[in-house]
């Protein structure tokens, strides 16, 4: 839209109130901030207001005026979800099918769980239905005044945890179930990545970055490697659950490899900050260093020696 | 839209909260969960076979085509082995808590079968996890004991350790320690019906001196002569490189009959299948081919072999059949027993 400023001749204070309702109508309907909410109702009273003036030049009345202005620029509700999908394309239906599907998936290992194992795993599935609520809850009622890229990400991840857990639960059902939900786990999971992704780079990008285009491709290596890292790390948790007789204090070690990773990614972030681009990239290689290094090591122990 | 998610939430929670009163209804107690034929069994002398089965946890002794179990357990107990006496009018069983964890403590119970009186004759503080009559003297009921009931790693779970060989004289009410072996594991005991020795499996890990030398070491049946356990030696063939597991010995053909692994199947599951191997003619041969995990054979009064099929390995839950082949290895056929549909 183009930005464009208008005479305000007829009393604009007048009809700001009118407008102001119409366009915070329109506004809801977007996942923008406060901030991009300001400029964005800036930019369409603005629009609003060149209308009313050239058409109270036309002869008509303030008011016939006003109501045609709103008219012509279409229903706020309309309007309103045209800019979400041109800002950001399929983001709200993605986030309504993951949060339906995560509670289908929820509803059904648990019940085929109950009644073919007689397991009740409660505490998952409340957990899973929280989590997925709220998912659903803020993509029909967007949360403003909250740091979004931080809490969506908190949620999408607290997301693919609970339900990276729930394919452990699909996996353990009789063949003839698990098969088929495993199958939809997995694709609740990787929709859920590719939010985090999206999230991250392309529709919340931070505002203390100026140098964005390296800091999608910080977000990008630290993803990836922080995503391998959380299957890793479930992987073992899972291993110790099915072969350990009781937890043990010891087991925390596994979560040494992400604690490294966040320490890594948010020096990252900082250097990128102050504008250190080469420091940030080296954190980076020698991070993506690391964990090759490791799973080369790994790979050669687990099947090298057998092979030699 | 507001009005609308509210009524969506309500309807998640109110599903939610039945799915909760439901798990609270019908969740069960892992003790609760077993079901179905174990592959503890025996054959006796006479052709009854003694097997256990559980159903809602709740273990059932049953004997040949009695409809009712001879001996019927609280939930939170299981039967580890059954054994009938030479002339097939006893049934001895162990009884143990399933929950190793709370206690070790083993029974065991001995069930006159011609009085249909059961009594239990001893107790000990360890897990006790296999019976045997001795052939030479009817009064004479080995066992074996774990020392241990732990896990070596903390990605293992308990699991019983420190096995020796005991015996229990039933008129003099006086227990034996045979062996001081503390092995690692010992199963599928037998007495010899000639010699004042036992057979056993065990880790053939005598020499063994680092952890890796232990963890390549073979399983393999031994011959432990009891006034002299030292002089214990390997009976299996000494050509095979394979682990051996349960077994049986036949006297009279010279022949171990013997449970290993035959191949594995497309998804890489081990299969087991019992072999015959003839310590006259150091000869192995192929019993079985039925793909599945057979395991524990037992000579049967018909001379037949009768053995464990698991049609659930490798799976969550066993699936038990008896079967029985015979000697040759013809006509494999499942046993059909009545406690089971």
């Amino acid at each position: 839209m183009d930005e464009r400023t208008c005479p305000q001749k007829f009393g604009w204070s007048d009809m700001s109130e009118v407008f102001e309702r119409f366009v915070k109508g329109i506004v809801r309907q977007t996942d923008s901030n406060q901030e991009e909410r300001n400029d964005l109702s800036e930019e369409l009273l603005s629009h609003l207001q060149c209308a009313f003036e050239d058409l109270h030049n036309q002869g008509y009345s303030k008011e016939e005026a006003v109501q045609m202005a709103m008219l012509n620029f279409g229903d706020d509700k309309e309007v309103g979800k045209q800019l979400q999908q041109a800002m950001y394309p399929y983001r709200r239906e993605m986030m309504l099918i993951l949060s339906s599907a995560s509670l289908i998936f929820a509803y059904s290992v648990y019940a085929l769980q109950l009644f073919t194992r007689g397991d009740a795993h409660m505490i998952w599935l409340l957990l899973a239905v929280i989590v997925s609520a709220f998912i659903l809850t803020v993509t029909l009622r967007p949360v403003q005044s909250m740091n979004r890229r931080l809490w969506m990400n908190g949620l999408l991840l607290s997301h693919i945890a609970v339900f990276a857990a729930g394919s452990l639960l699909a996996a353990d059902l009789d063949l003839s179930y698990s098969a088929v939900l495993s199958i939809f786990s997995y694709a609740i999971v990787l929709l859920s990545i590719i939010l985090v992704y999206r999230t991250t780079i392309y529709d919340f990008p931070s505002s203390k970055q100026s140098l964005q285009k390296h800091a999608k491709w910080i977000h990008f290596i630290n993803i990836t490697i922080g995503i391998i890292l959380t299957f890793i790390t479930l992987f073992f948790v899972w291993a110790i659950m099915l072969f350990a007789g009781e937890m043990n204090a010891v087991f925390l070690v596994i979560l040494i490899p992400l604690i490294f990773w966040g320490i890594f990614y948010m020096v990252q972030l900082k250097l990128l900050a102050l504008k250190l681009k080469a420091p940030a990239y080296a954190v980076a290689f020698f991070e993506i260093l690391l964990v090759g290094a490791a799973a080369g090591i790994w790979l050669f122990r687990t099947f090298g020696l057998t092979g030699m | 839209m507001k009005k609308s998610l509210v009524v969506l939430l309500s309807f998640i929670a109110f599903l939610t909260f039945a799915f909760i009163i439901l798990g609270l209804m019908f969740d069960k107690d892992d003790n609760e969960k077993q079901a179905g034929l174990t592959d503890v069994y025996d054959v006796s002398a006479n052709g009854d076979i003694a097997y256990i089965t559980y159903e809602k946890g709740v273990a059932n002794l049953f004997v040949s085509n009695e409809e009712k179990p001879l001996v019927q357990l609280p939930v939170e107990d299981a039967i580890t082995d059954t054994v009938f006496s030479s002339d097939g009018k006893m049934l001895a069983y162990t009884v143990a808590e399933k929950e190793l964890e709370t206690s070790e403590e083993t029974e065991v119970h001995i069930y006159d079968l011609e009085k249909e009186e059961d009594k239990m004759v001893f107790s000990s503080d360890s897990l006790i996890t296999e019976l045997v009559f001795d052939p030479k003297t009817p009064d004479v009921l080995f066992y074996l004991q774990a020392g241990i009931v732990t896990n070596y790693s903390p990605v293992a779970s308990e699991r019983p350790h420190e096995f020796d060989v005991y015996s229990y004289h039933l008129t003099e009410k006086k227990q034996t320690k045979h062996t001081d072996m503390k092995k690692y594991s010992m199963m599928s005991l037998q007495v010899s019906a000639e010699k004042n020795s036992v057979f056993v499996q065990m880790d053939d890990d005598e020499h063994a001196e680092t952890a890796d030398d232990i963890f390549s070491s073979s399983q393999r049946i031994f011959e432990i002569p009891l006034n002299n356990p030292d002089e214990k030696s390997i009976i299996s063939s000494p050509v095979q490189a394979d682990d051996i597991y349960d077994f049986v010995i036949i006297p009279e053909s010279q022949e171990i009959v013997y449970q290993a692994v035959g191949g594995t199947d497309e998804n890489g599951t081990y299969e087991y299948e019992l072999f015959t191997f003839n310590w006259r003619t150091y000869k192995t041969e192929q019993l079985t081919a039925l793909k599945e995990s057979s395991s524990n054979p037992k000579l049967g009064a018909d001379d037949k072999i009768y053995f464990m099929v698991d049609r659930g390995f490798g799976q969550r839950t066993s699936d038990y059949h008896l079967y029985r082949i015979d000697r040759d290895g013809k006509s494999p056929t499942e046993v059909k027993l009545n406690a089971i549909d």
